[in-house]
C-alpha cells in the first residue's frame, strides 16, 4: 500500500533527519565532522535497551535515559578529544572522531558482545488507525518524536542564549569571542545537543530494527549524506535531506536489488556534489 | 596587451555581487577600484583573475598576437597568461624565504629565471635586504611589498592588487606609490588596483573606476570621479 | 657522504640485513614483510595528504585494489600472473583515483573525506562481488611468492621515489598547494591536476603494497581492506607527520607491529588501539601548536 511505504519512508527519513541534525549543528558550530556521532546514536540505542531491560522503563523514560547518557558521552568527548585538537587542524581533529569512533565501537563490543539485540514489548509492533489507514505505530511515534526535536532544535537556537552564542561562533568564530561568547561552550553545548538527539533517534532506530556495536554505521554514513546532499550547515536542510534520502531509499527498495538499496544515498549524494556541492538549502560560502 | 571584461555578474545567494559590469586594463595604464564596502570590488577582482567563476559575462584577452578566451578558466590560466594578483588578507609561504616565495611564482608561471632580474626586483621594492628572511618574520608593510613582487616575478603584465596601501602611514604609503610607479615605468605593467585612499589613488591613476551595489557608478580620471555628485553621495554619503 | 645520504644508506642497508635475517623463519619473515608493507602503503597515502593536504579514507580500498588484482592474476596464472596482477592493479586504483580525483577533488577537507569514504564502501562491495574474487570469505591459494627482500626493496624503492618527488618541480608544487591552495594558483601553479596525480600516484603506490602483501600472505578478504585499513594508513600519516615520508612509514610499520602484539587480546585490541591514537593526537597537537594539516580552506 501506497500510504504504508510512505509512512515508512518518512520515518525513515526523519531518523536520517535526526542523525542529519546532530552532524549539521557540530559542523555549523565546529567546521568539523563528527565522525563519532553515529557511534553516539549507538551507546544511546542500548542505553535505551538497558534502562528498559534492567528497570522495565517505558519508552519515554528509557529515551530520556538515553539522552541524559549521550549527552554527557558528548561533552567528555568535547572536552577530552574535540577541544584539545582543534588548533591541531582539521585533519587531527578527523582521525581523532575517528578514533573515538573505534573506541565507541569496540569498547560497545567488548563489553556486551557482538550478537545483535532486539528491544521487547512497547517499542516495536503495533498499528494505529486513522480513518481507513493502518499505520505501523513505531513510525508515527518516530515521526512524532523527530518533529518535537527538530522544532526544539529551532527555538533553541533561536531563542536562547547558548543557540545565539552557538549561531555566532558557527558565522565568524573570531568575531563571536571578541564579542565575548566562548567558542569552546558554544562547541561543547552543540556537540551536547548533537549527542542528545542522536541518543533519541538510537533508540528509535534500534527499536525499528536491532542493537548490534556496529549498527551506527550504516544509517550513520547514509545521514550525513542526508546532511550534505540538504546543505551542510543547515537545520532545515539536514530535514530536508533526511526525508529525501529517506524517501528515495523506501521507493528504491521497491523497484532495485537490496545491494544496490545502500548504494541510493551515495549515488544521491555522488549526483548533488557534482551539480549543487553545497546542497540543496545550503549557503554558497565566500572564500 | 588589453584585458576586456564585458556584462560580469556573479551572485552569491540573493545578492548580486557584480551586476552587468564592464571593465578595460591596458598595458602602461594604472587604474584604480574604489567604492563603499560591500560594492562588490573584491568579487570583481576575483572574476578579473580568475578566483571566481562569473555567472554571466565574458573576459577576453587581447595578447598582441590573438585574442585569449578567460572566461571561466582557473586562475593558474590567468596568472600564467601574465594575470597575477596579490590579496587583500596577504597570502604569503610564511615559512619560506622571500626569495622562495618569489621562486614558486616563478615556476609555477613559467618564467624565465634571471638572477639579476630577480635581484633588481627586489631591489626596487626595497625588499633588497630581507631577501632570505622567512617571509612570515616581516613586518606588515615589507609583506605587502613581496606579495606585489611575487605578482611581477611570476611574469605579471597586468597587476592586479587588492589594497596594497591598506594599514600603511603616511609615508609607506607615498614611497609605495613611487615604488610602483617606477615598476610600471621599467617593466610596461597594467596595474588595476582597489584603494580606499583617494589620495594614493589620484597621485597615481590614469583612470578610476567607482563601484556601488554591484555596478559601475562612473569612470574616468580621478579628480572628474572625485568631484562627481553621486560617487560622493555613494562614498562619503554626502 | 652528506648526512641525509649515509641515513639513507644506512636505513637500506638495514632492511636488506632484516630481510635475510627472517628469511629463514617462517613467522619472522611475515611479520617482516606485514611491517615493510604497511609503511610502503602509509607512504603511498602520505603522497596525497601530506603533499597536497587532501584527505583520503580509501586508502585501505585502493591496496586490496591491488592485493585482489595481484590474487586473482596469481591464482589463475602462477607467479608470473602476479607481476602482470601487480601492473594491473596499479593500472587501476590510479585510473579509479584520478577519474573519481577529478570531481571529488575539488571539494574542500570533509566533503572530500566523505566522499572517499564512500568510494572505500562501494570498492569494498566490489571485493565482495568479484566473480573470481571469492566473494565475502575471501581469496584463497593465492601463491606466495613474495619473500622480505621483495618487501625491503619495495620499500626502499618507494621512499626513494617518495623523497625524489617531494624535491622535484612537481614536489614543491604540491607542498605549495598543501599550504594555502589560493596563495598556489596564485602563483600560477595549477592546483587541480597536480591534486588528481598526487591521487592517483598515491592511489597506485598503494595499490602495489596491496599486491605484494596477497602474494605474501597467501590469502585475501575484503574485511582486510576494509575502514579499519584505511583509519591505520591515516593515522600512521598523522602519526609520523604528514610529509615527512619517513616518518609516516615509521608509524605504520609501528601500528603494524602493535596490532601483531596484540593479536591475542582480542576484542579490547581496538578499544585500545582507539585509546592510544587519542593519546597519541593530543600528544602531537600540543608539541606542535598548530596545523598538522589543512582540511578547511584558509579564511
Amino acid at each position: 500500500m501506497a500510504a504504508a511505504q510512505l509512512a515508512c519512508g518518512l520515518s525513515l527519513g526523519m531518523i536520517y533527519a535526526l542523525i542529519a541534525l546532530g552532524y549539521t549543528l557540530v559542523f555549523g558550530v565546529l567546521r568539523m565532522v563528527n565522525f563519532a556521532h553515529c557511534d553516539v546514536m549507538m551507546v544511546g540505542a542500548y542505553a535505551g535497551y538497558f534502562a528498559s531491560r534492567w528497570f522495565g522503563w517505558g519508552l519515554l523514560p528509557a529515551m530520556a535515559a538515553a539522552v541524559l547518557c549521550c549527552a554527557l558521552l558528548g561533552a567528555a568527548i568535547h572536552r577530552w578529544v574535540i577541544h584539545p585538537l582543534e588548533r591541531a587542524g582539521g585533519i587531527s581533529l578527523l582521525t581523532g572522531a575517528l578514533a573515538v569512533s573505534l573506541i565507541l565501537e569496540y569498547g560497545m563490543m567488548a563489553l556486551c558482545g557482538a550478537q545483535p539485540r532486539a528491544f521487547e514489548g512497547q517499542f516495536a509492533g503495533g498499528v494505529l488507525h486513522l480513518g481507513r489507514l493502518a499505520l505501523p505505530r513505531d513510525r508515527m511515534l518516530v515521526l512524532l518524536f523527530s518533529v518535537a526535536m527538530f522544532l526544539l532544535l529551532e527555538w533553541t537556537l533561536g531563542h536562547t542564549r547558548a543557540g545565539r552564542g552557538m549561531r555566532a561562533c558557527g558565522s565568524d568564530r573570531l568575531a563571536a569571542s571578541l564579542c565575548g561568547i566562548q567558542p569552546a561552550r558554544a562547541g561543547r553545548t552543540a556537540f551536547v545537543l548533537g549527542s542528545g538527539m542522536a541518543a533519541v533517534a538510537g533508540v528509535l532506530y534500534g527499536g525499528m530494527f536491532y542493537l548490534h556495536p556496529l549498527m551506527g554505521a550504516a544509517p550513520g554514513l547514509k545521514a550525513f549524506c542526508a546532511a550534505v546532499i540538504g546543505g551542510i550547515g543547515s537545520i532545515p536542510g539536514a530535514v530536508l535531506g533526511g526525508l529525501t534520502l529517506g524517501l528515495a531509499e523506501t521507493f528504491a527498495t521497491a523497484f532495485l536489488p537490496t545491494a544496490l538499496r545502500d548504494a541510493t544515498a551515495f549515488l544521491l549524494l555522488l549526483i548533488l556534489l557534482l551539480l549543487r556541492p553545497r546542497g540543496m538549502l545550503g549557503r554558497e560560502e565566500r572564500t | 596587451m588589453e584585458l576586456v571584461a564585458k556584462g560580469l555578474y556573479r551572485r552569491f545567494g540573493g545578492v548580486r555581487a557584480v551586476d552587468g559590469v564592464d571593465v578595460t586594463l591596458r598595458e602602461g595604464e594604472t587604474v584604480g577600484l574604489c567604492g563603499p564596502n560591500g560594492a562588490g570590488k573584491t568579487t570583481l577582482f576575483d572574476l578579473l583573475t580568475g578566483f571566481a567563476r562569473p555567472d554571466g559575462g565574458h573576459i577576453r584577452l587581447d595578447t598582441g598576437h590573438g585574442w585569449l578566451e578567460l572566461t571561466g578558466k582557473p586562475p593558474y590560466r590567468f596568472a600564467r597568461a601574465g594575470i597575477l594578483r596579490s590579496f587583500q588578507q596577504i597570502r604569503l609561504y610564511g615559512d619560506r624565504t622571500v626569495a622562495e616565495n618569489l621562486e614558486l611564482a616563478r615556476m609555477g608561471c613559467r618564467q624565465r629565471c634571471l638572477r639579476e632580474d630577480a635581484e633588481g626586483l627586489l631591489y626596487e621594492l626595497g625588499l633588497a635586504d630581507v631577501a632570505e628572511r622567512p617571509a612570515g618574520e616581516l613586518a606588515y608593510g615589507p609583506r605587502r611589498r613581496v606579495e606585489i613582487a611575487r605578482a611581477i616575478a611570476g611574469g605579471a603584465r597586468l597587476l592586479f592588487l587588492d589594497e596594497p596601501a591598506a594599514g600603511m602611514g603616511r609615508e609607506e604609503t607615498a614611497e609605495l606609490a613611487g615604488q610602483l610607479t617606477a615598476c610600471q615605468a621599467r617593466r610596461g605593467l597594467g596595474i588595476l588596483l582597489i584603494e580606499h585612499d583617494f589620495d594614493f589613488l589620484a597621485s597615481i591613476c590614469d583612470r578610476v573606476y567607482c563601484m556601488a551595489e554591484g555596478k559601475i557608478l562612473r569612470e574616468g580620471p580621478p579628480a572628474r570621479v572625485f568631484g562627481d555628485r553621486a560617487v560622493r553621495a555613494a562614498l562619503f554619503g554626502e | 657522504m652528506s648526512g641525509r645520504r649515509m641515513l639513507g644508506v644506512g636505513l637500506a642497508a638495514a632492511l636488506c640485513l632484516g630481510a635475510v635475517w627472517t628469511a629463514g623463519d617462517r613467522y619472522a619473515a611475515g611479520v617482516f614483510c606485514r611491517l615493510t608493507l604497511a609503511a610502503a602503503a602509509a607512504v603511498g597515502l602520505d603522497l596525497t595528504l601530506g603533499l597536497t593536504g587532501q584527505i583520503s579514507l580509501c586508502h585501505g580500498a585502493f591496496m586490496g585494489l591491488g592485493a585482489y588484482a595481484a590474487g586473482i592474476f596469481a591464482v589463475r596464472y602462477g607467479p608470473a600472473g602476479l607481476c602482470m596482477g601487480l601492473l594491473c592493479g596499479m593500472g587501476l586504483a590510479a585510473l579509479t583515483a584520478g577519474g573519481t580525483g577529478w570531481f571529488v577533488l575539488s571539494l574542500h577537507g570533509d566533503y572530500l573525506a566523505v566522499a572517499t569514504l564512500g568510494l572505500g564502501e562501494v570498492l569494498r562491495v566490489v571485493f565482495e562481488n568479484l566473480p573470481a574474487g571469492g566473494g565475502v570469505r575471501g581469496l584463497t591459494g593465492i601463491p606466495r611468492t613474495t619473500g622480505p627482500l621483495f618487501c625491503a626493496l619495495l620499500l626502499v624503492g618507494v621512499l626513494l621515489l617518495a623523497f625524489r618527488l617531494k624535491r622535484s618541480r612537481w614536489g614543491r608544487f604540491a607542498a605549495a598547494i598543501g599550504a594555502d591552495e589560493r596563495a598556489a594558483l596564485a602563483c600560477g601553479i595549477p592546483a587541480h591536476p597536480v591534486k588528481v596525480a598526487a591521487f592517483a600516484l598515491s592511489a597506485a603506490v598503494t595499490a602495489l603494497a596491496g599486491g605484494l602483501w596477497a602474494g605474501m600472505i597467501g590469502f585475501i578478504a575484503p574485511s582486510d581492506f576494509a575502514f579499519t585499513r584505511s583509519i591505520d594508513l591515516l593515522a600512521a600519516v598523522v602519526a609520523g607527520g604528514p610529509g615527512h615520508i619517513l616518518g609516516p612509514a615509521l608509524a605504520a610499520a609501528g601500528i603494524e607491529g602493535l596490532h601483531i602484539l596484540f593479536q591475542p587480546l582480542g576484542r579490547w585490541q581496538m578499544l585500545l588501539y582507539g585509546v592510544a591514537l587519542v593519546l597519541l593526537l593530543r600528544f602531537r597537537a600540543g608539541r606542535r601548536g598548530h596545523g598538522v594539516g589543512r582540511a578547511h580552506p584558509q579564511k
